[in-house]
């Protein structure tokens, strides 16, 4: 997911180079691809794969159009990996974009990881980088060449299904809030130290002026060769995010519990109006790009203990009427991080389209190795999905994003097993990182993925 | 009649000058000098507005803060910065308090620690640079107020991996805000205000009340001449303003009367300090509808004084808004006392 908010102080790299690609010999770019292949193609090549070997989790892709599925795996695989949305933005795509000076170590840079990735425009990048002055059509092909290489960053990791590390995004908040009618910003807010967000103040009632994310949802689905999911951010937290000028108005009751019924009411209106006129109609035009899994974040899903039903509310009034079975079913995540999912049981029960529930939980968990109770406490809330009956998947967690330490493969094997154990099947397990690597550098991003799908590939021989 | 006083709470919004400052400072674009001379822009900005406003005591607003707890991390001893916390509901974090050891503080401070120096942060990302202080900009003669947090809630807000015991805890926080209270009263700060959102969200029973009249006791031991105040918010004030009636050491408590039913707050014989000025939305209140609650609200709770504030730090909301809702505390106080 896009800009993450919640960052702890990084520990030094411990295996990081360990995982990374291999750096070819020559430092001749590789052979240049000026052009990706036709989605058809991509198309025809995913289909054909689906006839392979491939243990799908039931609920990952059952009834699922082809793009979503995975690449075909050489063996049979039962813990599909994917990655949760935004990775590092490198200093060539910022300062190239950003009109700053690129020093010969960003090129370099672009240089090395494009071969390691194996990524097909290299040249054609390293050209743009070096010009002195690149026009706003330059600085557009570097953001989509930038989307290219985190869609081969995830691929050359091994995940099953990727998306384009959300290169082209700003932030997640502001990303989709300048896209509504009746948002409007008086300045920055700050969330920590000196980091701040543009917050939004709501004056009209909210709508969907266009749709957003359309360009890299093509561009991702026409040259990613694993299967894509598009992260977008959700109604309740673009809601919650957002100051009320509009539902709420003036509290003209101060200090009485109808004034604070009323406030309720009005974040009632608010969400659902958002939900009903801003994301659903998003998420139609998403689908009529071809988006068939899209994963809705909701990092402020458990912030407010009472609102639960909101979260869900919001969350069924967005997918309404989208398919969701037959061969252009569309498959739902629900991405929610860093907060107490205690409070939004049992509300979740009554999700009404949520496939998948992709959750951070290796932060919170010991590093020990061990699939007991006792050695997986950071995975004991999966309780709760068997006593409330929540179905679906589980995007698992499974290396902490906030710390540069990498996790050995046996630690996510572990907790992998642990949590198809609670849930029953290892067909309800996904493994994932707990959010977005955006916060480490791409070294690090890279072996946290290895470990990742290394940890499913030793789960699987568990099994 | 009852008199009517203002005054701003809390952690003010940063200027967006300031905020392209600090974003500089922390790509390596700009130094700690820039942005040191742009906190105090900010700050002396924010109290001409409180002058212009009209406020009854002037804040330097906290510019230079990264968060309520950052500068005590930063120097007393037996604390360090620990990971992002969420600050209650609202989409903003602060560092938890690491307490590593028998916590001290062996001198008032007014400037973050140099880079290399103990307690410093080691990235120089988000460190703490310029100065925490303020108020020399504050002309003499005006109520210079300082803003602090209660040790009970620094104690609750902290990872005790040393005390194992709340109570030593927070006295012993206590006692490191005294020592930072004579240094400010040494200053010239006449009025503090402690802000305290934890017990008004999760309540406080009698022994915590105890524990907590107690940490404030010691908080303020000594410093005469300085008015203390209690200001709680985001959760129910009511019982908070009963509970803490009998303690001596402070003035009167703030009440968020967003979360708090007027009809339920009794301030007999006290201060009432009243949170009408929302820190949680872009909305503007309107001065008369303000001070015609202020009036009701001095009656109807038979409070000896009146002090009408903001409910919550007014860095949740950007300083465009800020700004006018200084001026709506200002404005609505004057009408309201009839000047």
């Amino acid at each position: 997911m896009p800009t993450r908010r919640t960052t702890r102080p990084g520990k030094k790299a411990k295996n990081a180079k360990r995982a990374a690609p291999p750096k070819p010999a020559a430092k001749k770019a590789t052979k240049v691809v000026a052009k990706a292949p036709p989605k058809s193609l991509v198309a025809a090549k995913v289909a054909a794969r689906l006839g392979s070997k491939l243990i799908a989790p039931k609920g990952a892709l059952r009834d699922v159009a082809p793009n979503v599925a995975p690449a075909a795996p050489a063996a049979k695989r039962v813990f599909l990996t994917h990655e949760i949305g935004s990775i590092a933005k490198p200093n060539w795509r910022v300062k190239a974009v950003g009109d700053g000076p690129l020093s010969k170590i960003d090129v370099a840079d672009a240089l090395d990881w494009g071969q390691r990735l194996k990524v097909e425009r290299v040249d054609e990048l390293v050209r743009l980088l070096e010009k002195t002055n690149r026009s706003p059509a330059d600085k557009e092909t570097i953001r989509e060449i930038s989307s290219l290489y985190a869609i081969r960053f995830f691929e050359s990791a091994g995940l099953d299904i990727v998306y384009d590390g959300e290169q082209r995004r700003t932030e997640m908040y502001e990303g989709a809030a300048n896209h509504v009618e009746g948002l409007t910003y008086h300045g920055h807010v700050r969330s920590f130290d000196n980091k701040y967000y543009r917050k939004a103040s709501l004056v009209a009632a909210p709508r969907l002026k266009e749709p957003y994310h359309i360009e890299e949802t093509k561009y991702a689905l026409g040259v990613a060769k694993a299967a894509v999911k598009v992260p977008i951010t959700g109604p309740y937290t673009l809601m919650d995010w957002s100051f009320d000028e509009y539902y709420e108005g003036r509290v003209t009751t101060l200090g009485s519990a109808a004034a604070r019924e009323h406030r309720k009411d009005a974040r009632r209106d608010f969400v659902r109006a958002v939900a009903k006129d801003v994301i659903r109609p998003e998420i139609e035009a998403l689908v009529a790009a071809g988006a068939r899994w899209i994963q809705i974040d909701e990092p402020a899903a458990a912030t407010k203990p009472d609102e639960a039903d909101l979260v869900v509310e919001s969350f069924n009034l967005a997918t309404q009427g989208i398919p969701t079975h037959g061969p252009r079913g569309v498959k739902f995540g629900l991405h929610i991080c860093f907060s107490d999912y205690e409070t939004l049981f049992p509300a979740l029960a009554e999700l009404k389209n949520c496939h998948e529930y992709t959750w951070e939980f290796a932060n919170r968990d010991a590093t020990a190795l061990g699939t007991t109770r006792e050695k997986r406490a950071g995975y004991h809330v999966l309780d709760l999905f068997n006593e409330y009956g929540v179905k679906g998947t589980i995007g698992l967690g499974v290396v902490d994003v906030h710390v540069d330490t990498i996790e050995s493969p046996e630690l996510v094997r572990d907790r992998i097993l642990y949590a198809a154990k609670v849930l029953g099947s290892p067909e309800r397990v996904l493994a994932t990182p707990d959010c977005g690597l955006r916060t480490r550098s791409w070294d690090v991003a890279y072996a946290k993925l290895r470990a990742v799908v290394e940890g499913a590939r030793l789960a699987e021989k568990e099994l | 009649m009852v008199e009517f006083e203002s005054w701003l709470t809390g952690i003010y919004p940063r200027s967006e000058e300031l905020v392209a400052a600090t974003r500089d400072l922390d790509r390596g674009r700009a130094g700690a000098l820039a942005v040191g001379e742009q906190q105090n822009d900010d700050a002396k900005r924010l109290i001409q507005l409180e002058l212009d406003s009209d406020l009854t005591a002037v804040s330097d607003g906290l510019v230079g803060w990264q968060d309520i707890f950052r500068p005590f991390l930063e120097h007393a001893v037996g604390l360090s910065v620990g990971p992002l916390t969420r600050n209650f509901d609202n989409n903003n974090f602060y560092r938890r308090p690491i307490v590593r050891g028998a916590v001290r503080l062996d001198a008032p401070f007014f400037v973050p620690p140099a880079a290399g120096k103990r307690g410093a942060q080691e990235s120089s990302v988000g460190r703490s640079v310029g100065s925490y202080f303020h108020h020399d900009a504050i002309p003499e003669g005006v109520p210079r107020l300082a803003v602090l947090p209660s040790p009970y809630w620094f104690a609750k807000a902290a990872d005790d991996r040393y005390y194992h015991d709340t109570r030593a805890l927070t006295r012993a926080l206590a006692k490191a805000l005294n020592v930072q209270l004579v240094g400010l009263r040494d200053h010239g700060v006449s009025v503090v205000v402690f802000l305290e959102p934890y017990a008004a969200v999760h309540g406080l029973d009698e022994t915590e009340t105890a524990l907590f009249a107690d940490a404030i006791g010691i908080a303020t031991d000594g410093v005469t001449g300085v008015r203390s105040f209690v200001h709680t918010y985001f959760g129910d004030g009511a019982p908070l303003v009963k509970a803490l009636a009998g303690v001596p050491s402070i003035e009167g408590v703030g009440v968020d009367f967003f979360e708090t039913n007027l009809e339920d707050v009794d301030a007999s014989g006290r201060t009432l300090v009243a949170g009408a000025i929302a820190g949680r939305n872009s909305l503007l209140e309107a001065p008369t509808r303000i001070a015609e609650f202020a009036r009701r609200a001095a009656e109807s709770t038979n409070a000896e004084k009146f002090v009408l504030t903001n409910a919550s730090d007014l860095e949740l909301v950007p300083q465009k808004i800020a700004e006018k809702k200084v001026q709506v505390i200002g404005r609505a106080a004057r009408i309201a006392g009839g000047t």
